[in-house]
């Protein structure tokens, strides 16, 4: 496993993104677990990376296919995700920015795109990946990429409108 | 960039991982690292909102807790039910109810002085041998076993290898309490029929004797009576002869005696 220091360090560096890329899909209750796990993978992911950006573009895939993994266990057990947000409500959000109504809006907005686009959207938008970054992140072709990211954009202005 | 995207990106970019949410994961990770199997759940916060369970989740898991406890009511019916009895007869009587590991699951005065000498004797989920000795030091404790006392042991029991195990510990454990100690074993019958006149069959069988010998004496008294006093009653008795024999009771051999 990766050493205290070193998870200490990745921690600082990436704890945001991971828990942006977290909420994007989850409530919080479920995003912090898979939080959590995300950096237990880390921690026994021994390969060495390129650099903090290869780091960073490892765990936001882990994380987000985590994500993906327990939305569809939830939709195996007949939960939906609307269900379970309105469970937790707006409080629940955990964000720690002062105008949570508005990080709720646009989680909304970009749930009523589906996925795709949303994750593409997102990894565009607020990481500010590329479509060439992201179609390795997404197992995607770069053209299918640009051609989400296109349509994601048109719809987002549909919807926040 | 539109006003749309802006939003996003705004909205996002005050969006913090809470502090608190990265010290637990640290420990989780730490605590991965220390080999413990369950990280997550050991250092997860306290859910501010309530577990929720999908129904067929909660199916899953109620049936498995269904036979968690099946499993455990099984296991707790055949260690508390009693696969031998251990009747001690000096002038307390006592019995002993054994379960088929050799644990004492049951204890209970069958007169008062017996009763009395429980109370200062710990043999719940002791060993036969054990409660045996503790019941030995109890009843030299309390004089009984002064003199010429007599103190006699039956064993309602259908297991061979138990019945043998339990008598080698009474003479094991209670042969240096008293000079006279001996052990066989009873039917079912026997232990009924003493139990009704509120006796121990050691003492419902001395009387039994003395009856026989034309010295019958009522239940109350006999009740009252030590081992010794009936068997002084009819002192042609014999042990492997006349106490134990042509009774028609499940015996695999004469009482031993010490």
């Amino acid at each position: 496993m990766r050493d205290s220091a070193d998870m200490e360090r990745a921690m600082g560096e990436h704890a945001d993104a991971v828990w942006r890329a977290c909420m994007l899909y989850l409530p919080p209750c479920d995003a912090e677990d898979v939080f959590q796990e995300t950096f237990i993978k880390l921690a026994r992911h021994t390969e060495a990376f390129a650099d903090a950006a290869h780091e960073r573009a490892w765990l936001l895939r882990v994380a987000m296919n985590a994500c993906k993994d327990v939305l569809r266990s939830a939709r195996r057990r007949d939960v939906s995700l609307d269900e379970r947000l309105e469970r937790v409500g707006d409080e629940g959000l955990g964000a720690q920015a002062p105008c949570e109504t508005g990080l709720r809006e646009v989680l909304d907005a970009l749930d009523a795109l589906g996925d795709p686009p949303k994750t593409q959207l997102y990894l565009s938008l607020v990481e500010g990946y590329g479509a060439r970054e992201i179609s390795k992140m997404c197992d995607m072709p770069v053209g299918t990429v640009y051609s989400w990211i296109s349509r994601g954009k048109r719809r987002l202005r549909e919807v926040l409108s | 960039m539109t006003d749309a995207e802006m939003r996003v990106r705004d909205a996002f970019a005050r969006v913090r991982a809470p502090e608190g949410l990265k010290k637990r994961t640290i420990a989780a990770v730490e605590a991965a690292r220390a080999g413990e199997k369950d990280a997550l759940s050991l250092v997860r916060a306290a859910p501010a909102h309530p577990a929720r369970l999908a129904p067929r989740r909660l199916a899953l898991r109620l049936a498995a807790a269904a036979c968690l406890a099946l499993a455990l009511l099984g296991g707790a019916y055949v260690a508390l039910t009693p696969t031998a009895y251990v009747g001690i007869d000096v002038n307390p009587s006592i019995e002993l109810s054994v379960n088929r590991f050799d644990r004492v699951v049951g204890a209970r005065g069958v007169n008062d002085d017996g009763a009395g000498v429980l109370q200062g004797a710990d043999v719940m989920w002791a060993r036969c041998a054990d409660a045996l000795g503790i019941i030995g030091e109890r009843l030299e404790q309390e004089g009984y076993l002064d003199g010429d006392a007599e103190l006699e042991v039956t064993v309602t029991c259908g297991d061979n290898g138990q019945y043998d195990a339990i008598e080698a510990a009474c003479h094991d454990r209670l042969g240096d309490a008293s000079d006279d100690v001996s052990c066989s074993r009873a039917t079912e019958e026997e232990r009924h029929a003493a139990h009704e006149c509120g006796m121990g069959v050691g003492k419902w069988r001395a009387r039994q004797d003395a009856a026989e010998a034309g010295e019958g004496v009522s239940a109350e008294d006999a009740a009252d009576m030590s081992m010794r006093e009936l068997r002084d009653l009819s002192p042609d008795s014999t042990v492997s002869g006349h106490r134990h024999g042509g009774r028609g009771h499940e015996q695999r051999g004469g009482p031993s005696r010490r």
